[in-house]
């Protein structure tokens, strides 16, 4: 029987889903083979170029939406078969996400590329993709470690100045050294915070530990977490008064919160004002139904959202201004945090000036409370 | 506390962090011994008779939980546990498993020694009796009569929330745990309830300090359970 035209094949040579599929398969196998063949003399980012070579044979024999399909598997092929631990699709190595990510995009790339390029060689092709592979890490590398090196290079130069060119510490320029040290080991302590997080968001090791906490509790922690990057910053709250219980996972959520102050600081002028407001709503004014939700919201003065969709910034390595430091990393995490939590984050301008970051979480039917307390009101005098 | 400065057992595999820990602990006059791997620690706790350990909790052979069990078969030495951010449950097990105390790694100086000096004040007016009053701040717990006061102003509490706050406050200076503190106000069957200890800790904020968001006495230790703070 004739094979009949597919809808995967509409911008391609016409060819059946059978053949397509055959050839996904065909190719993935054969870069499999390839890569535990030469297991011994090739390391894992060899390997993932084998595979990207697998889904370039087959943009070129099959249609667009099929080659797409290969660009897929090709990363969860690698993942099973070329990272530690093996035949698993677990990674030990933070670096593989980034290989994950590149390899994604780049397979993703070929895709679209080999449909253009169908009839020009395959070795230029190649070296195209290459390139691009190595461009897209290298950014990624460059923005991650950049801001790692910052503090680190500031803790440095200051650590020798003291150990070894003689300032005394108990100076008044020894005593600032010293505590530049300090503020500088704190910024880089936040930000391999940050990234150890997005690692095990990646990584698929989050798991939330959800209990009843106290909004007010929160929102102090996170301020004290952050309350040497706060200084003298006047921060106004804005906390239902009654404790109402919201069921979340209280690391996460400090986290998410010092995120988003810590962005507020950097962004907006020194003393002025940083407001944050807690209120759980429920349906019809019902704050303990089970569809109460918590709503969160982080407002500063500073000059607000860049131009652009505010959704980006909640992508990975984007950052509102490229002279402030900070991995960009930091949004990312929020976003990754919230939807874990089936939440929603989103970012919008003040109307009177400032940007205003609201997170809202599921805040889950309020618990039976300690009933003995409720009934024994009796006060101790 | 006899006149000899006060002896400080250091278990602690990584060198630098060891050296650290070792000056800093020298430079403020206490005496040190240092352990690297947990089975010498435990051997030298009996060798040395400490009055305070400081335990890493991620040795190379047993692990400072562990450690601290075997510390506790024979030994009431308080022992403060050192462990990285995110561990937070192996922290709980080991304050549940009879630590007193902990800190999160990367620390402060000053922290350190402030868990130092607690541990030891802890030790050291530990008798049988107690205190009849405690008074931090504008705060004042008398526990003879039962009676609070906040800047002279009597404050009234519920039973439950005053056997809360005295908890608390019997172990100033020391983190316990939501286990502890349910097991001593609501009894053994309540261990599961962490919110009871939560919202309790509200209500004595909202009664006792002045910013209830920025609490003074009753401080939050994410994860892991509650701080009553003396100084």
């Amino acid at each position: 029987m004739p094979d009949s035209p597919s809808p995967l094949a509409v911008d391609g040579p016409t060819i059946g889903w059978r053949r397509a599929s055959a050839v996904v398969a065909l190719s993935l196998g054969a870069c499999t083979g390839v890569v535990l063949l030469l297991d011994a003399y090739i390391d894992a980012t060899d390997s993932a170029m084998i595979y990207l070579v697998g889904v370039m044979v087959t943009a070129y024999l099959t249609s667009a939406a099929a080659s797409v399909l290969s660009a897929l598997l090709a990363v969860v092929a690698f993942d099973f078969f070329a990272t530690a631990p093996r035949f698993t699709l677990d990674v030990d190595d933070a670096h593989f996400l980034v290989t994950f990510a590149v390899m994604a995009g780049a397979g993703l790339s070929i895709a679209s590329l080999t449909h253009r390029l169908r009839r020009k060689s395959a070795q230029h092709l190649a070296d195209a993709v290459a390139i691009e592979t190595e461009q897209m890490r290298n950014a990624m590398l460059a923005s991650v470690s950049h801001d790692l090196r910052t503090p680190l290079a500031t803790i440095m130069g200051t650590a020798t100045a003291l150990a070894e060119h003689g300032v005394d510490p108990a100076s008044p320029h020894g005593r600032t050294l010293l505590a530049t040290l300090r503020d500088e080991s704190e910024r880089l302590e936040h930000q391999l915070g940050n990234l150890l997080q997005m690692t095990r968001i990646q990584g698929g090791a989050l798991r939330l530990n959800l209990e009843w906490h106290v909004p007010e509790e929160l929102v102090g922690q996170a301020l004290h977490r952050l309350r040497s990057r706060l200084g003298q910053r006047p921060v106004t709250l804005a906390i239902d008064p009654d404790p109402e219980l919201v069921r979340v996972d209280a690391l996460a959520v400090e986290l998410v919160l010092a995120n988003l102050l810590e962005n507020a600081v950097k962004y907006s002028p020194e003393n002025s004002e940083i407001e944050i407001r807690s209120t759980r709503t429920g349906p019809a004014g019902e704050p303990s139904h089970a569809n109460a939700r918590w709503q969160l919201m982080v407002l500063d003065r500073g000059a607000g959202l860049p131009p652009g969709d505010p959704e980006t910034l909640f992508q990975r390595f984007t950052r509102g201004a490229t002279d402030r430091p900070g991995v960009g990393l930091g949004l990312a995490i929020c976003a990754a945090m919230v939807r874990a939590h089936d939440g929603r984050i989103s970012a919008a301008d003040r109307a009177d000036g400032g940007a205003c970051f609201t997170v809202e979480l599921p805040a889950g039917a309020a618990p039976a409370p300690d009933a003995e307390a409720e009934t024994h009101p009796e006060p101790v005098r | 506390m006899t006149a000899l400065a006060p002896h400080i057992l250091i278990v602690e595999d990584e060198p630098r962090m060891a050296r650290f820990l070792s000056t800093l602990c020298d430079a403020h006059g206490y005496r040190v011994v240092h352990a690297e791997t947990g089975a010498d620690g435990v051997a030298r706790a009996a060798d040395h008779q400490p009055d305070l350990v400081l335990l890493d909790l991620g040795l190379p052979d047993i692990d400072g939980l562990e450690v601290t069990r075997r510390l506790r078969q024979w030994t009431h030495v308080p022992i403060v546990v050192l462990s990285a951010r995110g561990l937070e449950a192996d922290k709980v097990e080991a304050l549940d498993a009879g630590a007193d105390d902990y800190l999160t790694k990367p620390f402060g100086a000053q922290e350190l020694l402030a868990r130092i000096r607690v541990a030891l004040r802890r030790v050291a007016r530990n008798t049988p009796d107690g205190e009849p009053a405690i008074t931090v701040g504008g705060l004042h717990i008398d526990l003879a009569s039962r009676r609070v006061t906040r800047d002279d102003e009597d404050v009234h509490l519920t039973p439950r929330e005053y056997a809360m706050l005295t908890t608390l406050a019997r172990n100033a200076g020391r983190v316990m745990t939501h286990r502890q503190i349910l097991r001593e106000v609501w009894g053994p069957n309540a261990v599961d309830h962490t919110h009871y200890v939560r919202v309790h800790a509200a209500r004595l904020r909202r009664k006792l300090e002045d910013d209830p968001a920025r609490p003074r006495y009753i401080l939050t230790e994410t994860g892991v359970g509650y701080r009553f703070s003396d100084e």
